[in-house]
Parts: structure tokens; C-alpha cells; sequence
């Protein structure tokens, strides 16, 4: 796998090339948005690594710019900024995942192989739900005018299963992916918050948006 | 405050303008009176002087006729004359030639003037002129009249004064309540403005008042310079988070990659040690940029048991005895609205603190109060089996790098102030104290979440903190 790592600091993307060649991928370091562009002309990368803050201009405009490009690789920013603000901007600039500074490069490298793994996210902006509208980049949900308050984890929750609408994600996918352990105490955890999303997003609808598929997983119906 | 000096302020300057007003009008009365009186009695002399010289000019032409003669013609105008109010006496050598006064008796008085007599309980003017033929005509009138008159000139003028003494008292009360109303808009506009937006950094209305609208421009320059202060300070928290986590990233990734390099035992306790440094380094690092922030950057939904049970989560992959340590009674949703990672701070250094500072069994419970009202609060309180805090320490205890006398703890020192910090900018409170069992509660209050919050238009603000 061939990953773009975009970062003015040396030592950083230093390591950070280190500990993917380690893991058996192929790093090339870009130190600025000229070279990135640069590099991204030569070949074909697999997973672009983007520092938020580059000495010749943004990277969310940076990003932006790729993203209205018809090429489409998954994208991971990070960020000395590491606020939850910040997290939404770069999601919103087209990012599909974000890491704030400083990270755990374990962590780093399990992302990007996730992301490698599983190509960027069709990230829908907005989601109408009977007469519920999630607006996924700000997060913030409403229904018939009135806020709904949603917190971290249930979103996490409701945007894997919205991107996977249609389909029974499975309870091992959820918690792996948002709790990164599939242990008992997850599970429990998953299940007093699939209650209350329902409770949040149902309540008082006839047919539920959320199914409970006995033994598998859970899925989200688009009406 | 602003209200009371308003009113004093009109009052006063009602005050002044009533006293200045009554001084005109007492002054008017005064001299129009005695401007009056004194025109009223050189007319009236005027007149008594030309009638005694036209008697003397008719006695000088007459000067051959006897005294009977005289007396005679005279007669008929003596007496027209008598009808105006007016005496005349005409005395020759001493001798009375003609006219009957009560009031005019014979004696030497300057020809051509006049001069006041009290004669008979009045006030009498006679007007004396001399003859060439040595007779002398006196004429003298009432100054009763004139008083009466000149009393009701002063009464008009009192009248007329009062009048607008009260028209114009009431007229500037009007004027200068009017005149501040701007002060009063001035006071609310000021009162509008938060500080934390940037929308409220000037007054768009200016009202024509030069005053007013100089009170309105030194406002203006201070918000300016309050504005350019905050954003310093913004650009300072911005820059510094910026500089202090980029080594902070460098070092962690370093230490990572050499813990997977083969070492002696000796090395690698070496390697342990400076990871658990750079983790309180970065610890304090998030802290004090915490610390930095004046609001919450964000406003979503948090759920403090969320928060305290994923705490509890990390507490077992950390040290497992802690955890064992650690009770929660958090089952029902207590949701806050905020900054996910500064409230999770907050309450990680309370739980951080309780099994810092005590040995033995650390309660946590999250309690959300009943009902939906907008003062409703989440309560988070960590209780410990701990010493409690010394009466003496607790005044400190929410100052930065304080810590208890009574401990030697390692610890930056920053945790219960950015407790208090975080708790202050979500509209919440700290509050420490004794525990009934012994030992130290540490409760922080936070408003429950609503559908509408304060801190809901502040959201779009967050690219500009950090």
C-alpha cells in the first residue's frame, strides 16, 4: 500500500514514514502542498496522510481541492490543532478520518490501514429521516424543528449505519470499529446506546428506522 | 447603577434649570416693577409740572388783573384739574391767590421740580413753579394712585412669571428626560454586550447627541481594544498549542518506534519512564491549553455517563487497581452540552485527584436532575475514603499549581483550576468539600441539557480559538 505522507515537520513525518515501512508499506513524505501536488502527479497513492497546517497554505483547502478532483483516495488529516471543531472542519473539507497531535503511531497506522482497506466513505451530508434531518457535518439532528441531542458515540454509531443503510452491520463491525474491542462490556454499551438512538430518532413513529436483526447486527432503513 | 445616575442627573439639571428660571422670573418682577413705577411717577410729574407752569404762563399774561379776577378765571380749571386727582394751590407773598388744597400748605419749594409730602396719611407729589410776578403754582397728586397701579403692574408680573417659571420648569423636565434617552439606549446597548461574540464589538447607532455619541466612541475604542486583546490571546493559544504539540508528537512517536527496538531491562525501564513523562507532559500541555480557552469551542450533546463509564474503561488499561478502586453509580443518561474533550478532562482530573489523593474506595455518580426545566442541572460527584482537604488549603485549591500542604503528591498541579475552568465555561460550578463519610466530595454542577442554550450561537466560532 502506498501512502502520501503531507507534513512540514520533519522529525514527524520522519517516524511516521518509519513505522509504515515497518508495517510493510510504502511511504513517500511531501514537506509541502507544492510537493504533494507533485508527488500525487508521479503516481498513484493508496492513502494520502495531511497535515492540517502547511507552510504554503491550508490543507483543508488543499484537501477541498482534491476532493474536486474525480480521483477519490481516502484521506486521514492530523492536526496540532485538536479541537472537536477542528475534527468537523476537516471532515467537512473532505477528509475521511482525523487524528489530533499528539497521537499514538500505533494508531496512526491502524487508521491508515483501515482506510486502505476500505477506500474513502461516500459521506453523505445530510440525511432526512421521516421527519427527522440529520445534518451529518455539523452534527446536529432535528426533528420537526426541535434539536435532538445526539452525543459522540451515538453518532458514531448512526453514521456507520447510515453509510451502510440497507444493510445489517454486524455487532462485531460496531463495536470493533467504535469501541475497538468487541469485549462484553462493549457489547452492553452498544445496546443501551442502539436503545436510546431509537428512543431519539423513533419516538412516536409508527415503522422503526433501526432494526435489532436477532443474532447478527442492526440495520438502518432510508424510507 | 446606570439608572440611579440617570435620574440624578436629570434631576439635577432639572434642579438648576427650575432655580434659573424662578431667578429670571424674580428678577423681571423686581426691576419691571420698579422700572414701572418710576416711569409711572415722571410721567405723572411731567404732567403736574407742564400744568403748573401753564398756570403760571395764564398768571404772567394776567399779571395786571386783581387777585379776584384771577381767581376767578382760574377757577373753572382748577376745578377740571381737581377732577384727575389733582390739587392746586396758588400762593402770592405768603397769601393764598387762588385754589383750595387740603393737602398744599405754603412753603418754599425748588420751582420747576417736585418733591414727595406725606400730608394726611397719603402721599402726596406737589410740583412747585414760580411766577415772575412772585406767585407761586403748586400742584399736587395722589401717589395712591400710582401704588395701585404699579401694584398691579408687579402682580401681573408675578403672574406672568409663575407662568413660566412652571411652563419652562415642566418644558425642560421633558427636554432633558428626552435629551438622555440615548444614555438610557447607551446603558442597554452596553448591558447587551457579552464579550465572547464577535458580532457585539461596536455600536452600529449613533445619536446626534455629541456626548452620547463620544461615551459611544470611547466604548468603541475600548471593545476595539478588548477585541484585539482576545484575539491575541486566541492567536497565542493557537500558536502555543501548535508548538508545544508538535514536539509533543514528535517525541511520543520516537519513544513509540524505539519501544519495539530490542533493549537491556535497564534501558528499557528507562524507555517506561520517559514514556510515562512525555504522557504527563502532554497531560499538562492539554490542560493548560484548556486552561487558555475563554469558552467551550463546541456545543454538542455529551453524556457525562458516557464520559465517567469510557473513563472507567481507560482506568483498566492504565492500572488495573485503580479501576478496582473506582465505583460508578452512573446508569441513567446525563446529557450536557459542550466540549466533549474539555468536560472529559474535567472529569478524569476529579477521578485523577480522588485516587491520587486517598487509598482507598472512589465513588463516582452522575445525576441527572429530574424534569426538562431550564435550570435543571447534571450533577457529577466524586467522593473518596481520603483524609479530607485541610480547612486552610481550600481556598487555594482552585488557584493553578496549588497544591494540599497536607500531601506529597506528584502532580502539575493544574487539575482542580481546570476543573473549575471547564465547570465555569459551561455554566457550571465546582464545589469541594467534606464528604459525610470523612473524606472529600468534589461535585461539579453543569446545566442539563436543552433545546436551546446560550452557548448554541457560539458554534460557529470555534476555527477562530484554535
Amino acid at each position: 500500500m502506498k501512502v502520501l505522507v503531507v507534513e512540514d515537520d520533519d522529525e514527524t513525518s520522519d517516524f511516521v514514514a518509519r513505522a509504515l515501512v515497518r508495517e510493510g508499506f510504502e511511504a513517500t513524505v511531501a514537506r509541502d502542498r507544492k510537493s504533494a501536488e507533485h508527488e500525487l502527479s508521479l503516481g498513484r497513492f493508496d492513502v494520502i496522510v495531511l497535515d492540517v497546517m502547511l507552510p504554503d497554505g491550508s490543507g483543508l483547502e488543499f484537501c477541498r481541492k482534491l476532493r474536486a478532483l474525480p480521483s477519490s483516495i481516502p484521506l486521514l488529516f492530523l492536526s496540532a490543532r485538536g479541537t472537536v471543531g477542528a475534527r468537523v472542519e476537516g471532515l467537512s473539507a473532505g477528509g475521511d478520518d482525523y487524528l489530533p497531535k499528539p497521537f499514538a503511531v500505533s494508531e496512526l497506522v491502524a487508521r491508515i490501514r483501515a482506510l486502505g482497506r476500505r477506500g474513502p466513505l461516500t459521506r453523505e451530508k445530510f440525511a432526512v429521516l421521516g421527519d427527522t434531518v440529520i445534518d451529518l457535518q455539523a452534527r446536529r439532528a432535528e426533528r420537526a424543528g426541535n434539536e435532538i441531542p445526539i452525543t459522540g458515540r451515538e453518532w458514531a454509531v448512526l453514521e456507520l449505519l447510515l453509510a451502510r443503510a440497507g444493510t445489517v452491520v454486524a455487532f462485531d463491525e460496531l463495536l470493533e470499529a467504535i469501541w475497538g474491542t468487541a469485549s462484553v462490556q462493549a457489547r452492553a454499551s452498544l445496546e443501551v446506546i442502539m436503545t436510546r438512538l431509537r428512543r431519539k430518532l423513533d419516538d412516536g413513529s409508527l415503522s422503526p428506522l433501526i432494526r435489532n436483526v436477532r443474532g447478527v447486527g442492526y440495520r438502518l432503513d432510508l424510507p | 447603577m446606570s439608572s440611579r445616575l440617570r435620574e440624578s442627573l436629570q434631576r439635577t439639571v432639572s434642579r438648576v434649570q427650575w432655580i434659573a428660571v424662578a431667578v429670571v422670573a424674580l428678577v423681571t418682577v423686581v426691576v419691571g416693577g420698579a422700572v414701572g413705577a418710576s416711569i409711572s411717577l415722571s410721567s405723572d410729574d411731567a404732567t403736574s409740572l407742564a400744568l403748573s407752569r401753564a398756570l403760571v404762563n395764564e398768571l404772567q399774561n394776567h399779571a395786571s388783573d386783581t387777585d379776584e379776577q384771577l381767581e376767578l378765571k382760574m377757577r373753572s380749571e382748577l376745578k377740571e384739574q381737581a377732577s384727575f386727582g389733582r390739587e392746586l394751590a396758588v400762593y402770592k407773598d405768603g397769601k393764598s391767590i387762588g385754589g383750595v388744597s387740603r393737602v398744599i400748605a405754603d412753603a418754599p419749594r425748588a420751582s420747576g421740580g417736585c418733591q414727595s409730602e406725606r400730608v394726611l396719611d397719603h402721599t402726596w407729589r406737589v410740583c412747585s413753579t414760580r411766577a415772575s410776578t412772585g406767585a407761586t403754582v403748586h400742584v399736587a397728586a395722589s401717589l395712591d394712585r400710582l401704588v395701585a397701579t404699579t401694584r398691579t403692574l408687579i402682580l401681573a408680573l408675578c403672574a406672568s412669571a409663575l407662568f413660566t417659571t412652571a411652563l419652562f420648569g415642566l418644558l425642560s423636565q421633558k427636554v432633558v428626560k428626552r435629551a438622555l434617552t440615548p444614555l438610557d439606549a447607551l446603558r442597554k446597548d452596553v448591558a447587551a454586550i457579552r464579550g465572547d461574540s464577535r458580532a457585539h464589538l461596536s455600536f452600529p447607532r449613533r445619536w446626534g447627541v455629541p456626548e452620547v455619541d463620544s461615551v459611544a466612541e470611547a466604548f468603541d475604542q475600548l471593545l476595539g481594544r478588548v477585541a484585539a486583546l482576545a484575539e491575541r490571546e486566541q492567536r497565542f493559544v493557537s500558536d502555543a498549542s501548535h508548538e508545544l504539540r508538535t514536539p509533543l508528537t514528535r517525541l511520543r512517536g520516537q519513544l513509540e518506534l524505539l519501544a519495539s527496538e530490542s533493549m537491556s531491562p535497564s534501558v528499557r525501564s528507562m524507555l517506561r519512564a520517559a514514556e510515562r513523562s512525555c504522557a504527563l507532559l502532554a497531560r499538562t500541555t492539554e490542560s493548560l491549553l484548556a486552561l487558555a480557552r475563554e469558552k467551550a469551542s463546541c456545543t454538542e450533546a455529551v453524556d457525562l455517563a458516557e464520559t465517567v463509564a469510557d473513563l472507567h474503561g481507560e482506568l483498566a488499561l492504565r492500572d488495573d487497581a485503580l479501576r478496582q478502586r473506582l465505583v460508578v453509580r452512573a446508569e441513567e443518561e446525563a446529557l450536557v452540552r459542550g466540549d466533549p474533550q474539555l468536560l472529559r478532562l474535567a472529569v478524569g482530573n476529579l477521578v485523577d485527584n480522588a485516587l491520587k489523593y486517598s487509598s482507598g474506595v472512589v465513588v463516582v455518580s452522575v445525576t441527572p436532575q429530574p424534569g426538562d426545566s431550564p435550570g435543571s442541572r447534571v450533577e457529577v460527584a466524586v467522593v473518596d475514603e481520603g483524609p479530607g482537604i485541610a480547612e486552610a488549603d481550600l481556598p487555594r485549591l482552585l488557584q493553578p499549581f496549588a497544591r494540599g500542604t497536607s500531601h506529597a503528591v506528584q502532580g502539575s498541579g493544574l487539575g482542580l483550576a481546570l476543573v473549575d475552568h471547564v465547570a465555569r465555561v459551561h455554566g457550571g460550578a465546582l464545589l469541594i468539600g467534606r464528604a459525610i463519610s470523612g473524606g472529600t466530595r468534589a461535585e461539579m454542577t453543569l446545566p442539563k441539557w436543552s433545546s436551546r442554550s446560550e452557548l448554541n450561537d457560539e458554534s460557529t466560532d470555534d476555527r477562530a480559538t484554535d
